[in-house]
């Protein structure tokens, strides 16, 4: 099964972390977006460097979880990144 | 104040706030006395050419017109309070600045931005710092940045008040049949600029069920959330609003305060701001 890359944002995305918390403004819906804690450190891993695997790993390393615990998890927070039209299409 | 002599007797000055100037020509002479003196804060020299225009025509009744709004008062009292309302909505129309609803106030050089939603007891709460604990007041009605976090402008306009709010906070203003309309000099608040970055933003909220004010820190952003939300010149650059939002709420201490009685909130958060230091 592929495993590609995750991300980058989409050209023209904002972003800003406050208090490791990130704050999105969407070129395409002109929305401003508040992550959560968790979908912020899921966030901040979606630089177009990592796979969906690696960053399951990364995050459950964080967490002290194994990642078959949180895998189905990230995967629908990426789905909902992808959904709102924040990350680039692998 | 700057006004001048009309043909039909009443007078016209200039406004200026939110890099914004109005032309305000009103023709009821006692009228425009009572406009000149509720605006006194943010009258400018009268030069150059303004942006804006606000005609208030008659003298009973009263037509009051400005750029996509006009409406006709039978009160001068009415008239009044229609002649205000349109004066800060030129200004919110106008305004090419990053703007959100908020007041904003100082102490001793630590500048403080109130973000409530309407009802929330904001005003009688900005009246009740300025007049019981001596805090500068800079607006009543925007957060005005230059689209970076930098040092608000003041837009020290007249605060409306109803009478509930009057009468606890002790204010004297012109009554205009609904609402008591108080400058800030009235409320013994010197007018000036604002001394320096929002050190501390305030997230008003009311609670019937709370026996008093409460202070609760909030993450930067909450704050984030709240000023984005009250924005309401966001869409002329969203992502410099939210690096602007962003900074701020980064730079600035957050926390939220559940109202109580006026003059009991204003003295919890006397006391709370006393312990912080300017930015």
């Amino acid at each position: 099964m592929s495993d590609p890359t995750v991300g980058p944002a989409v050209p023209g995305v904002v972003e800003a972390d406050v208090d490791g918390e990130a704050c999105l403004h969407s070129p395409t819906s002109g929305e401003v977006l508040m992550l959560n804690q968790t979908a912020s450190d899921v966030w901040f891993l979606c630089d177009g460097s990592l796979t969906l695997t690696q960053i399951v790993d990364r995050l459950a390393q964080t967490y002290d979880v194994a990642p078959e615990d949180i895998a189905s998890d990230v995967a629908a927070i990426i789905d909902q990144f992808g959904a709102a039209g924040l990350l680039s299409a692998p | 104040m700057t006004s001048t002599p009309q043909a039909a007797g009443g007078s016209s000055l200039v406004v200026s706030a939110m890099g914004v100037s109005l032309r305000l020509v009103v023709d009821d002479a006692e009228l425009a006395g009572v406009l000149h003196g509720r605006l006194q804060d943010i009258t400018s020299p009268d030069a150059g050419v303004p942006d804006g225009r606000i005609t208030v025509a008659g003298c009973g009744p009263w037509h009051i017109a400005s750029v996509g709004h006009s409406e006709t008062a039978t009160t001068a009292g009415a008239a009044l309070a229609a002649a205000l309302t349109a004066v800060n909505l030129s200004f919110v129309a106008s305004t090419k600045m990053l703007a959100a609803h908020a007041a904003v106030v100082s102490r001793a050089g630590v500048v403080v931005a109130l973000a409530a939603a309407s009802q929330t007891g904001k005003s009688t709460l900005t009246a009740t710092l300025v007049k019981r604990c001596g805090w500068t007041y800079h607006s009543d009605e925007a957060l005005i940045l230059p689209w970076v976090d930098g040092v608000p402008h003041a837009y020290p306009r007249p605060l409306s008040l109803s009478p509930w709010s009057v009468e606890q906070v002790g204010a004297a203003g012109v009554f205009d049949g609904g609402e008591t309309h108080v400058t800030g000099a009235s409320l013994g608040a010197s007018s000036s600029d604002v001394p320096g970055k929002v050190a501390l933003l305030v997230l008003v909220e009311r609670d019937d069920a709370a026996d008093g004010p409460r202070i609760e820190s909030v993450s930067g952003s909450e704050g984030v959330a709240a000023l984005t939300k009250r924005s309401f010149t966001h869409f002329l650059n969203p992502g410099a609003m939210l690096t602007t939002y962003a900074s701020l709420c980064s730079h600035a201490e957050v926390i939220r305060l559940t109202v109580g009685a006026p003059s009991a909130t204003a003295d919890a958060l006397h006391q709370y701001a006393s312990t912080r230091k300017p930015r």
